[in-house]
C-alpha cells in the first residue's frame, strides 16, 4: 500500500511500486477476464435472478456516482465560497471525482445483458428514461472533472477559471446524484424508492461518502508520498463531515418515519424487511457505522486526532455502501405482486422464487475487483503525475 | 422427396378450430385488452403452459403465471375463525396504457405499438439488457435471458416465434403474431375453464367491454396509475346453506 | 365499423421491427400468401390426448420438420360448451415425447431386476426372446398363467383392444383395470345393476344443486370443471364434502369437512332428515325401486309369486296392496305397479304361502327406513365430525331443490366399503327422485373405463373369450370368498405382460406386488417412458405415443368419439401395440396370426368396430372413419347424455346394458330388475349389508387406530395423470418436484414436525419419506400424499403405495363380471403414522 510512497525513489521503493502496480494490473486482468467470461455466458454467471434483477453492479454504480461527489463539491464549494482551506486538496479531490465517475460509467457495462448494443442508447435515446439523462449528466460531470483537472495542473492556473467552472460543477454534481436517484425514485413499482426524498438523500449520502473517500485517500497519499495537505485540513474535513452526516442521518430518519407513519401496507412491508427482516443486519450496520459512530467521532474532540477522522471517513464510506445495498435490495426483495409462487427464477433448474436470495458470485466479485484496481491504478498514476508534482513544485 | 410446403399455423388449422379462435368483429381502431374471470379460473396453468409452448419461452422463465391468493402455491389462506380461502390470479403483462416499463427504457426497445392495438412490445434487437424495465414494471412480468436460453428439447425450436437472444428482456406479447392473423392469443384459446375473454376495448358493443361493465372488474394495482388493459372479473358471492 | 382482414394486415406491415413478429418467411411469399408473422409449420394433425385421464381432449399437433413443436386443443366440438377442453398436461406432452426418459429402442435386462441395467436390442431379437419365453411358459404352465395387464380401454379401443385380442386368441389371462383401479363404484352394480352410469359433464350446468363428494373436479376434471361455474351462474348452489380443503372446496358455496371414510354415515344422516321432513318421493320409490317388494322376515329373502302359489313364477315379486289388504305380484319386464295399486312401503304384513305357512313380511323400504332412522344427524355427527345443524340444512336444501345432482369421485369410492358409500349416496338420489333426469342423478366420475363402442368383434374375434382374471387376484392369489367363476390359472401366474400402465408404482400394497413379481418367470413392459415398471421389467418394448399411432377413444365425461391420428413418425424404434402383438402372435402361433392379425391395421379395426355399432340404436349408428378423421363425432346417445332415461321415461326394466358385457351377465345383479335398495343374496345377509349401512374403515381392523392414528389419503394430483407427467420439465418448474405430505398443524405439532421437514410415513406394509406440508387445509387426523409421484422424487421409498392395502371385500365377490362386479381397490382405506425422518 505504501508503494506510492517512494515510487521510483529507492530500490526498495521500486520493488514496492512494482508490486503495487502488479497487483493493480493483475486485478484488472482478473476483472477483465471475468467480464469476458460473463459476456460469453451471460449474466447467468451472476447471482442475479428475475426477482433480484439488479445487484452488486448497480449498487457499485450508485456508490461510485456517490463518492464522485465529494471531490468536486469540496473543490468547487471551496472555490465558490472563496475558501482557501481546502485549496491544498483540490487536485486530489478533482482526481478522485473524475476517477470515480469514470469508474461509475464503466460499472454499468457489466450490468448490461448486451453491452455490444449500448450504442443504441445514443442512436435512439428515449428521452423519458432517466437512464439517458444519467448517461448525459455523467458525461458532463466527467468533462467538468477533466477540465478542472486540466486547469489545476497548469503551471499557472488562471485564477478565475476554476471559479467559473465551479458554477457548472456544483449544479452538475447535484444533478448527477439527483438523476441517479431518480433512476430509482421515479419508479411507481418500487414504493421504497418512489419517494421525493430519494434525490436529496442521494446528494447527502454522496457528500458523506465522497468526503469519506477524500479523507481516507488524502491520509494515505500523505503517508506514502511527499505530498502533504494543510495541517488542519483533516480537522476541517471532520467538521464538515459532522454536517454532512447530520443531514444524511436526518433525511434517513425522516424517510423512515414518513414511511412508518404512512401505514401504507406495501411500504410497511418493505420497511419491515429493513428494520427487522432479512436486511436488518445491513441496515443497522449502516446506521451504526455510517451514522452514529462517525458522527460521534467527528462531533467530539476525537476529531482532533487525525486517525479518528480517517477512521470516521472510512466508516462513513462503508456505511453509505451498506445504504446502497439496502436501497437496492429492499425493493428487489419485495415485488409488489408478491403472491406465490412468485417470479420465475429465470434459468433452467431454477424454480419460481417466492423468497429469493441473492448471493453475488465470484464473477461479480472478480469484475468489481477489476474495477477497484482500475480506480486504484488511475488514482495512483494521477497522484504520481498530477498531485505529487504539485506539492513538489509549490512546496 | 421435396420439402413439404410450409404454411402458416393459422392457415393449416382445421376449419372448426380456426373458427373457434377467430377474433371476430372489432372496431376500426382496436385497443386489445383482456378480461380474466377469477370466478372461473381454476388455477390450472394451461394458459401459462401454452404461452411457454407458443412463444418458445425457455426453461426457468414464464411470461404468464398463476398466482395463488393464499399462502403458497395452491394453498389456501387461513382467515378469521379458521375460514379457508383460495383463488387464483393469472398474471402476464398487463399491456398498460401508461406503461412504466416503456417510459424508462433507454433505447425505446420497449414501445407502445400504436399500430397494433396499443400493445406494449419489446424489440429485442434494440434491447441492451439493462433490466430497467424489469425494475419499473410493478407486476414483475418481465423475464430476462440470463444465459444462453435452455429448452426442454434438443435440436429444434418449439413454438411459433423466434427465440430471443441472450441478454435481452422478454415478456407477453399478447401473441401479436397471432393477432395479425385474426386469431385470439394462445392463452385465451387454451383456457379450459373459458375464463379469459380477449377483445377490443374500443368496441363498446364487444363482448369484452360488455362483460367488464356487467360483471364489474378491477385492474391490478390500479392505484399505480399504469392503466392496465387486462381486467379481472370478481368471484361470485357465495350463499350459505 | 369492423375492419376487414386486409385493412388489419395493412397495418401489420409496420411491425417489421418487432422481433417476435419478424419471422415471416420467404416460402409463404412464394406461394403468393400474405407472409405469416408466425413461424410456419408443415401440417397440423388432429388427435386425442389419451393418458389414463378421462379428459379425452382433442388436440392439434403442430408439426415442423417432422417434430411436434406445439400441442394445442382442437377446440372443435360440435357442442361448443365442450371447447376447448384440455389441460396444462396435455399441452406439454411433446416434452414427454422428446424428453430424457423416452424409451427409443427395445431393451433387454442385463443386471438384476430393478437395477436399471439393460442393453439395447433390435426388435427382432427382443420379439424372438419374448415370444419364445411366452411360448415356453404357455406350454409349460398353460397360457392362462400369463397375465396381460393394460389400463382402462376408453383411451384407446384399438391398441388396448389388441391386448384383449391377443389374449383371447392365445388363451392368456387378461387382467382387469376398472376394479383394480378401485374406480369400479360397487354401489352402482349393487343398486342399479350397471357397471357405472354418469351424466355427461355438461349436464352439471343444468343442475340447481350440486353435491360434490370425494371428488376434486377442479384438479381431476380440469376440462369439465367450468360446468360447475356455469351451474352457479344459473343459480345452482355448490356443496363440497371433503376432509381436505380441496381446490374444488375453494369454489364451493359450502365446504363440509368430513372425517374420511365416513361418507355412508354422513349420507344416511342426510337421508334421515329427508325422511323426517317427508321430503322423499314415495311415488318414485314405488315405481322404480324394490322399495315395495316384500321381504320374508324369517329368511331375509324376497317373496316370489312361486312362494304364494304353486306354479307361480320365481321371477315375479310380491307387494302389499293396502287397498285390498292383500299381496299383489309384480313382474320384471316392466317397471311401475299394477294399475290401481299403491303398495305399502312400510309396515309388516302377514302373508300366507303356498306351503300353507304364514310368514311375516315387510316391504324392502321398511328395512331401509329402519336403518335410516338410526342415523340421526347427532348420531352421525359423532362419526363424521359434521355439525348436525349443517346436515339438517344440507338435507333440506338438497331435497327441496330440483334438480339436484350428486357428483361422487374416487375419494369416496376408493374405500373397502366404498360400495356402502355409493349405495348411501345413491339412496339420496333415489329417494328424492333425482334419477334419470337432466340436472339430477348420482354420478360417479372415475376412470376412462367405459366401452362406448361395439368393441367385441375387435377384442374377442369370433366370440373367442379368453380368461379374464381380476388383477387383484394376481396380487393376493385366490381368496376364500372368490367367486367360483373366476378363471384363476391352476398353477398360478408365471408371467406378467404390462402395457399402458405404471403397474409397479400404481398398484396397491406395492411390496406385496413386488413379492409376486419375484415369482414371475417373465416380466415385459410396453411403455414409452422409463418408468419404475420399465426398470423392473425383463424386457422393455418401446411404445409409440398417441401422437405416433392410430386409435379410437371415448370417455364417460363427454359423448364424442375421437381418433388418435399419427402426427409424426414414432420416435426411435417405438411401435404401436397392435404391431407388437401381431409380431408376437406371429412368432408364437402363426396360424392365429394369419387368422386374426395378418392384414389388420388400426384403420381396419376401427372400421370393424364402427360397423358393428352401426345398427339401429347402436352406439356408432351412421358414424364413419372419414367423419372421425375430420373431428369429433357424437355417439348415438341422448342429448344431454343422461343415464336411465329409458327406465324412468319408458319404464324399461333395470339394468340397461353395460357394454361390452351381454345384458345377461349384469341382469343377475338385479333379480327384481328394479333399483335395488335391498339385497337378498346370502353374503349380504351374512354381512348385514342387505340394506345400506355404515361400517368402520377396513384398515381400522388391520392397523390399530391408537398406534396408527392418521388416515393416509392419496388423491390424484393436478400436476400428473397418475404417474404420467411426473417427469415433465415445464410442470416440474411450477410444482417444484417435491412430494409433500399435507398434515394438519395439530397433528404435526404433536409429532414435532414443522412445515418443510423431511418425514417418514409408515405402517406395517411399508414406508416412504417425503416432505411435510403443514397447513389448516388438511383434515385433522389425515395425511395426504397424492398418488403418482415417480419413486425417484422421494427421499426414500417407492411411493405412497408402499402403505396402501390390497384387501378384498367379499361383497365384491358375490358375482364375478370383470370390471363390473369385481373387487374394487380401497386406496384411501389406509392407516399410517408419521415421524420426522
Ligand atoms: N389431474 C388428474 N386428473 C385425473 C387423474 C389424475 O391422476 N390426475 N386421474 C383420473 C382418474 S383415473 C380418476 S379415477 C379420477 C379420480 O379423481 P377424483 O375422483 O377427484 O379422486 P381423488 O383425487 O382420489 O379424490 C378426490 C377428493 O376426495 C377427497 N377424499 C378423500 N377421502 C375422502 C372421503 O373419505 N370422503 C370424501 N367425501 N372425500 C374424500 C380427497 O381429499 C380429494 O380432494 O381422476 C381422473 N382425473
Ligand atoms: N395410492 C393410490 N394409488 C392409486 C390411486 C389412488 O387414488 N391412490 N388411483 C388408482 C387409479 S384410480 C388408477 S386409474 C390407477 C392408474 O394407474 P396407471 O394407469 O398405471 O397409471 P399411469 O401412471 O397413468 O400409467 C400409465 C402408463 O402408461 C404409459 N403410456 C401412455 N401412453 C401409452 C401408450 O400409448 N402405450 C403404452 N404401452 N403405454 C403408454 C405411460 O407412460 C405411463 O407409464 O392408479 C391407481 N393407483
Ligand atoms: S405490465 Fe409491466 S411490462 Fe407490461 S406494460 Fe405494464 S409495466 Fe410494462
Ligand atoms: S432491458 Fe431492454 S427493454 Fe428493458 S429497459 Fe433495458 S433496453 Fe429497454
Ligand atoms: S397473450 Fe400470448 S404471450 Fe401473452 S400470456 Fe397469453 S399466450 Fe402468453
Ligand atoms: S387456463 Fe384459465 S383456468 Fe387455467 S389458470 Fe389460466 S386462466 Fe385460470
Ligand atoms: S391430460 Fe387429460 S385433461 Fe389434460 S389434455 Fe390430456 S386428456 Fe385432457
Ligand atoms: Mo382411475
Amino acid at each position: 500500500m505504501s508503494a506510492v510512497a517512494t515510487a521510483g525513489r529507492t530500490a526498495e521503493g521500486r520493488s514496492w511500486a512494482a508490486a503495487w502496480y502488479g497487483l493493480l494490473v493483475g486485478g484488472m486482468v482478473v476483472g477483465l477476464a471475468c467480464f469476458v467470461y460473463q459476456w460469453i455466458n451471460g449474466l447467468a454467471v451472476t447471482g442475479l435472478s428475475n426477482t433480484i434483477s439488479w445487484g452488486m453492479y448497480i449498487i457499485t454504480f450508485m456508490f461510485l456516482v456517490g463518492i464522485s461527489a465529494g471531490g468536486l463539491i469540496v473543490a468547487a464549494g471551496a472555490e465558490l465560497v472563496g475558501s482557501e482551506r481546502f485549496a491544498s486538496l483540490q487536485r486530489l479531490a478533482v482526481l478522485l471525482s473524475g476517477t470515480a465517475i469514470l469508474a461509475a460509467a464503466i460499472s454499468i457495462l457489466p450490468d448490461l445483458g448486451r453491452p455490444q448494443m449500448v450504442w443504441r442508447m445514443l442512436r435512439q435515446p428515449h428521452w423519458t428514461s432517466p437512464l439517458i439523462w444519467d448517461v448525459i449528466i455523467i458525461g458532463v460531470y466527467l468533462t467538468i472533472a477533466l477540465i478542472d483537472l486540466y486547469i489545476l495542473t497548469r503551471p499557472n492556473p488562471k485564477p478565475g477559471a476554476l471559479r467559473t467552472m465551479a458554477f457548472f460543477a456544483l449544479p452538475a454534481a447535484v444533478l448527477v446524484h439527483s438523476i441517479t436517484a431518480w433512476i430509482f425514485g421515479l419508479l411507481v413499482a418500487r414504493p421504497f424508492w418512489n419517494t421525493a426524498l430519494m434525490a436529496p438523500m442521494f446528494v447527502s449520502s454522496a457528500l458523506v461518502s465522497g468526503l469519506g473517500l477524500l479523507i481516507v485517500t488524502a491520509h494515505i497519499v500523505d503517508r506514502t508520498t511527499e505530498w502533504e495537505p494543510d495541517r488542519d485540513v483533516f480537522d476541517d474535513l471532520g467538521r464538515l463531515m459532522v454536517w454532512f452526516i447530520a443531514v444524511d442521518g436526518f433525511l434517513l430518519f425522516a424517510e423512515i418515519l414518513t414511511t412508518y407513519a404512512s401505514r401504507v401496507p406495501d411500504h410497511l412491508k418493505q420497511l419491515n424487511v429493513l428494520l427487522i427482516g432479512r436486511l436488518a443486519p445491513v441496515f443497522w450496520a449502516e446506521v451504526a457505522i455510517g451514522v452514529v459512530v462517525p458522527f460521534a467521532i467527528c462531533a467530539s474532540r476525537l476529531r482532533e486526532r487525525r486517525g479518528w477522522v480517517v477512521a470516521a471517513g472510512a466508516l462513513a464510506m462503508l456505511g453509505v455502501f451498506a445504504k446502497r445495498i439496502n436501497i437496492v435490495m429492499t425493493s428487489m426483495f419485495m415485488p409488489l405482486v408478491g403472491l406465490a409462487p412468485g417470479i420465475p427464477g429465470g434459468r433452467a433448474g431454477q424454480e419460481f422464487a417466492p423468497d429469493p436470495i441473492y448471493i453475488p458470485t465470484w464473477v461479480e466479485a472478480g469484475i468489481l475487483l477489476g474495477l477497484a484496481c482500475f480506480i486504484g491504478l488511475f488514482v495512483t498514476l494521477g497522484v504520481r503525475y498530477l498531485v505529487v508534482p504539485e506539492r513538489r513544485s509549490t512546496g | 422427396m421435396p420439402e413439404p410446403t410450409k404454411v402458416s399455423p393459422v392457415e393449416a388449422l382445421p376449419e372448426a378450430s380456426r373458427e373457434y379462435g377467430a377474433i371476430g368483429e372489432v372496431s376500426d381502431d382496436p385497443r386489445w385488452g383482456m378480461a380474466v374471470d377469477t370466478e372461473r379460473c381454476i388455477g390450472c396453468w394451461s394458459c401459462a403452459v401454452i404461452c411457454k409452448s407458443e412463444n418458445d419461452v425457455p426453461l426457468g422463465m414464464w411470461w404468464n403465471r398463476i398466482l395463488t391468493r393464499g399462502e403458497e402455491l395452491d394453498t389456501p389462506e387461513t382467515g378469521e375463525f379458521g375460514r379457508l380461502d383460495m383463488s387464483w390470479v393469472p398474471l402476464a403483462c398487463q399491456h398498460c396504457d401508461d406503461p412504466p416499463c416503456m417510459k424508462v427504457c433507454p433505447t425505446s426497445a420497449t414501445f407502445v405499438d400504436t399500430e397494433h392495438g396499443y400493445l406494449v412490445e419489446v424489440n429485442q434487437d434494440d434491447c441492451i439488457g439493462c433490466r430497467y424495465c424489469m425494475a419499473a414494471c410493478p407486476y414483475g412480468v418481465r423475464v430476462f435471458n440470463w444465459g444462453e436460453p435452455e429448452y426442454p428439447v434438443e435440436g429444434f425450436d418449439l413454438g411459433m416465434v423466434e427465440p430471443r437472444p441472450i441478454g435481452s428482456v422478454e415478456k407477453c406479447t399478447m401473441c401479436i403474431h397471432r393477432l395479425e392473423e385474426e386469431q385470439v392469443p394462445s392463452c385465451v384459446w387454451s383456457c379450459p375453464a373459458q375464463a379469459r375473454i380477449f377483445g377490443d376495448l374500443n368496441d363498446p358493443d364487444g363482448r369484452l367491454v360488455r362483460t367488464i361493465e356487467d360483471r364489474g372488474a378491477t385492474q391490478l394495482l390500479e392505484e399505480k396509475g399504469t392503466k392496465p388493459k387486462v381486467y379481472y372479473l370478481e368471484e361470485r358471492r357465495r350463499r350459505s346453506l | 365499423m369492423p375492419v376487414t382482414r386486409r385493412q388489419f394486415l395493412a397495418g401489420a406491415g409496420a411491425t417489421a421491427g418487432v422481433a417476435v413478429a419478424a419471422s415471416a418467411t420467404v416460402l409463404a411469399d412464394d406461394v403468393g400468401e400474405e407472409p405469416s408473422p408466425s413461424l410456419l409449420v408443415d401440417k397440423i394433425v388432429r388427435t386425442t390426448c389419451s393418458p389414463n385421464c378421462t379428459g379425452s381432449c382433442g388436440q392439434l399437433a403442430f408439426v415442423r420438420d417432422g417434430k411436434i413443436v406445439k400441442i394445442q386443443q382442437a377446440a372443435d366440438y360440435p357442442d361448443p360448451v365442450y371447447s376447448p377442453r384440455g389441460c396444462m398436461k396435455g399441452l406439454s406432452y411433446h416434452l414427454q415425447i422428446y424428453g430424457p426418459d423416452r424409451i427409443t429402442t427395445p431393451l433387454i435386462r442385463t443386471g438384476e431386476r430393478g437395477s436399471g441395467e439393460f442393453r439395447e436390442a433390435t426388435w427382432e431379437e427382443a420379439l424372438d426372446h419374448v415370444a419364445s419365453e411366452m411360448k415356453r411358459i404357455g406350454e409349460t404352465y398353460g397360457y392362462d398363467s400369463i397375465h396381460v395387464f393394460g389400463q382402462v380401454p376408453g383411451s384407446g379401443y384399438i391398441q388396448k383392444g389388441a391386448n384383449y385380442r391377443a389374449s383371447a386368441v392365445l388363451g392368456m389371462s387378461h387382467g382387469t383395470s376398472f376394479d383394480y383401479n378401485g374406480d369400479l363404484p360397487m354401489g352402482m352394480p349393487i343398486t342399479f345393476g350397471v357397471q357405472n352410469a354418469e351424466h355427461e359433464a355438461k349436464d352439471w350446468a343444468n343442475s340447481r344443486f350440486l353435491l360434490v363428494v370425494g371428488a376434486n373436479p377442479l384438479e381431476t376434471r380440469i376440462p369439465d370443471a367450468h360446468f360447475l361455474f356455469d351451474a352457479a351462474a344459473n343459480g345452482a348452489r355448490i356443496v363440497v364434502v371433503d376432509p381436505v380443503f380441496s381446490a374444488t372446496a375453494s369454489k364451493a358455496d359450502t365446504w363440509i369437512r368430513l372425517r374420511p371414510g365416513t361418507d355412508a354415515a354422513f349420507a344416511l344422516s342426510v337421508a334421515n332428515v329427508i325422511l323426517r321432513e317427508e321430503l322423499h318421493d314415495e311415488d318414485f320409490l314405488r315405481t322404480y325401486t324394490d322399495a315395495p317388494l316384500l321381504v320374508n322376515e324369517s329368511t331375509g329373502k324376497r317373496l316370489r309369486e312361486a312362494d304364494l302359489r304353486p306354479g307361480g313364477s320365481p321371477e315375479r315379486f310380491v307387494v302389499w296392496d293396502p287397498g285390498t289388504e292383500a299381496p299383489v305380484t309384480v313382474g320384471i319386464d316392466r317397471l311401475g305397479m299394477p294399475r290401481g295399486v299403491e303398495p305399502a312401503l312400510v309396515g309388516s304384513y302377514e302373508v300366507s304361502l303356498a306351503s300353507g305357512a304364514t310368514v311375516v313380511a315387510r316391504p324392502g323400504w321398511d328395512h331401509v327406513r329402519a336403518e335410516i332412522e338410526t342415523w340421526t344427524p347427532e348420531a352421525a355427527s359423532e362419526l363424521t365430525g359434521v355439525d348436525p345443524d349443517v346436515i339438517e340444512r344440507l338435507a333440506i336444501a338438497y331435497a327441496s331443490t330440483e334438480p339436484a345432482a350428486i357428483l361422487m369421485g374416487g375419494g369416496s369410492n376408493h374405500w373397502y366399503h366404498g360400495d356402502l358409500t355409493g349405495r348411501a349416496y345413491a339412496l339420496l338420489a333415489v329417494m328424492t327422485g333425482n334419477v334419470g333426469r337432466s340436472g339430477g342423478g348420482f354420478s360417479v366420475y372415475v376412470g376412462q373405463y367405459r366401452v362406448r363402442v361395439a368393441a367385441a368383434p375387435w377384442n374377442f374375434p369370433d366370440d373367442i373369450h379368453g380368461p379374464i382374471v381380476s388383477t387383484i387376484y394376481w396380487v393376493t392369489g385366490p381368496t376364500d370368498t372368490m367367486h367360483p367363476s373366476v378363471p384363476y390359472p391352476k398353477d398360478g401366474f408365471k408371467a406378467l405382460f404390462l402395457t399402458f400402465s405404471n403397474f409397479l408404482l400404481q398398484s396397491p400394497n406395492i411390496n406385496q406386488v413386488y413379492e409376486r413379481l419375484s415369482e414371475m418367470e417373465l416380466v415385459v413392459d410396453v411403455d414409452h417412458q422409463m418408468t419404475e415398471t420399465a426398470r423392473w421389467a425383463d424386457v422393455v418394448l418401446p411404445a409409440a405415443t398417441w401422437y405416433e399411432k392410430w386409435d379410437l377413444t371415448a370417455t364417460p365425461l363427454h359423448p364424442f368419439l375421437q381418433l388418435q391420428q399419427p402426427a409424426i413418425e414414432p420416435v426411435g424404434e417405438s411401435r404401436p401395440e397392435l404391431w407388437i402383438w401381431a409380431e408376437l402372435v406371429r412368432r408364437i402361433d402363426p396360424e392365429q396370426h394369419a387368422t386374426y392379425f395378418d392384414g389388420w391395421d388400426e384403420e381396419r379395426a376401427i372400421e370393424a368396430i364402427l360397423a358393428a355399432g352401426d345398427v339401429e340404436g347402436g352406439p356408432t349408428q351412421g358414424v364413419t372413419l372419414e367423419q372421425l378423421k375430420a373431428g369429433p363425432v357424437r355417439l348415438n346417445v341422448p342429448d344431454p347424455d343422461v343415464p336411465f332415461l329409458a327406465q324412468v321415461q319408458k319404464l324399461a326394466p333395470f339394468p340397461p346394458i353395460s357394454p361390452p358385457s351381454p345384458i345377461e351377465a349384469t341382469q343377475v345383479f338385479l333379480p327384481t330388475r328394479r333399483i335395488e335398495l335391498y339385497k337378498e343374496e346370502d353374503r349380504f345377509l351374512e354381512l348385514g349389508e342387505q340394506v345400506v349401512t355404515f361400517k368402520d374403515p377396513h384398515d381400522d381392523g388391520v392397523h390399530d387406530p391408537a398406534e396408527y392414528p392418521l388416515t393416509l389419503l392419496s388423491p390424484h394430483s393436478k400436476w400428473r395423470i397418475h404417474s404420467t407427467y411426473s417427469n415433465n420439465a415445464w410442470l416440474e418448474e411450477i410444482h417444484g418436484g417435491r412430494p409433500q405430505v399435507l398434515l394438519h398443524p395439530g397433528d404435526a405439532a404433536a409429532r414435532g414436525i414443522a412445515d418443510g421437514d423431511p418425514i417418514e410415513v409408515f405402517n406395517s406394509r411399508g414406508s416412504v419419506k417425503a416432505w411435510a406440508h403443514v397447513h389448516d387445509a388438511a383434515g385433522p387426523g389425515t395425511a395426504t400424499l397424492p398418488e403418482g409421484w415417480w419413486s425417484r422424487y422421494f427421499l426414500e421409498g417407492k411411493g405412497v403405495n408402499e402403505l396402501t392395502s390390497s384387501a378384498v371385500n367379499p361383497i365384491h365377490e358375490v358375482w364375478y363380471v370383470p370390471n363390473m362386479w369385481a373387487p374394487s381397490t380401497g386406496w384411501k382405506d389406509c392407516r399410517c403414522e408419521v415421524r420426522r425422518a
